[in-house]
């Protein structure tokens, strides 16, 4: 078997990883806390401090897929996919807490709970896409399968700018992007993006922990030869917080 | 209650399946309806009455807002076109002038008659006035 990338975050590296996730998450904790309510929106407007970060995150995780994915779209069916499959996993999680949150802000702001403007209709496609993907991944058995996985995790990727620019792209109910818009300054008071960029850190950093962990010890299941009990592998992954 | 769910590859395909079929419907009626959310009030008043119910979006014209027990009225626009709209019911506390709101319902004339009211927000996030 190839080296093993879950192993990138060794005993040490893992320790600080775990301390500043800890302690960014401690900050962003007490940030939320102390930072005003919005003037139009109220207390509501503080779901943006786990709404985006979760988005975020998500984007990362399916980013890292992007990545993983490649060599074994383009030539090399048989590295291993863990990483893939963590990110994967932890993106679909993130996309449901973005969808959650949403949907309880969309409650207290909007009025509605659910609607299905092109924003949330192309994060629940965003969310089908991976779970599609690891639906195949689990199916994967052969190098031919092993490749239209990993190629199901190249083009997926494409689904991430779609639902970014969603909201420039349709008119949607959900507002337009504060901070990674295009072309202009962020409309939001200084202390509210600091409480935002800290809980985004911290976020960044609790599913970097959690992706890399579960790589490492889903990594002995994912070869061509170890997949034939997926069920088997899966009992001995630790559970998701 | 136990319900017998498939193990193993069964699952897989399962899921596979499953969420193949939820894009595929994502999908559809997004070719269908487009992803457009609401129309302004000036493309619902070029495209005439309509027997089904329509999206409009625009702003809150301010000093436009009424409510009494019978129910509530207001005037959106695009800047261009007004539409008054009707609303047998009590307006969310957060109807404000001058913000964007997406009402839908039926079009009659120059009147729209609201089913629901759901507002939008703006990117921009401040605290309030003179807070510290």
């Amino acid at each position: 078997m190839r080296d093993n990338r879950g192993h990138v975050a060794a005993p040490r590296g893992r320790r600080a990883l775990v301390l500043a996730a800890a302690l960014s998450t401690a900050l962003a904790l007490a940030l939320v806390l102390v930072a005003p309510p919005d003037a139009v929106q109220g207390d509501a407007q503080r779901w943006m401090y786990l709404h985006v970060p979760a988005a975020w995150s998500a984007y990362l995780c399916f980013a890292v897929v992007l990545v993983a994915c490649l060599p074994v779209a383009l030539h090399d069916a048989g590295r291993p996919l863990a990483v893939a499959r963590a990110a994967a996993e932890a993106g679909v999680v993130l996309t449901a807490v973005t969808l959650a949150t949403g949907s309880v802000w969309g409650a207290q702001t909007w009025g509605s709970w659910w609607v299905w403007d092109a924003r949330v209709t192309t994060t629940v496609a965003m969310g089908l896409v991976y779970v599609a993907f690891l639906a195949a991944l689990t199916l994967a058995t052969g190098p031919r399968g092993r490749r239209t996985a990993g190629t199901a995790g190249v083009l997926g990727f494409l689904m991430v700018p779609v639902v970014h620019l969603s909201v420039v792209w349709w008119r949607t109910l959900h507002q337009p992007p504060t901070v990674l818009a295009p072309g202009t300054d962020a409309p939001i008071a200084p202390v509210m993006a600091w409480t935002l960029a800290v809980s985004v850190l911290a976020c960044t950093l609790l599913t970097t922990v959690v992706v890399l962990d579960r790589a490492r010890h889903g990594a002995g299941h994912d070869s061509p030869l170890a997949v034939a009990d997926p069920d088997e592998a899966r009992q001995r992954l630790p559970v998701a917080p | 209650m136990r319900v017998a769910l498939p193990r193993g590859r069964g699952r897989a395909w399962a899921v596979l399946v499953i969420a193949a079929l939820g894009l595929a419907g994502l999908l559809a009626s997004a070719a269908q309806d487009g992803l457009t959310y609401w129309g302004t009030p000036s493309e619902l008043l070029a495209q005439g009455a309509m027997d089904r119910d329509v999206r409009l979006g625009g702003l809150v014209v301010s000093g436009s807002v009424a409510q009494d027990a019978t129910g509530a009225s207001f005037v959106l626009t695009d800047g261009a076109t007004d539409v008054t709209v009707h609303y047998a019911g009590a307006l969310p506390a957060a109807v404000r002038e001058g913000e964007g709101a997406v009402v839908e319902g039926v079009l009659d004339g120059q009147v729209l008659h609201a089913r629901s009211v759901l507002l939008r927000h703006s990117n921009e996030y401040r605290p309030p006035e003179g807070a510290p």
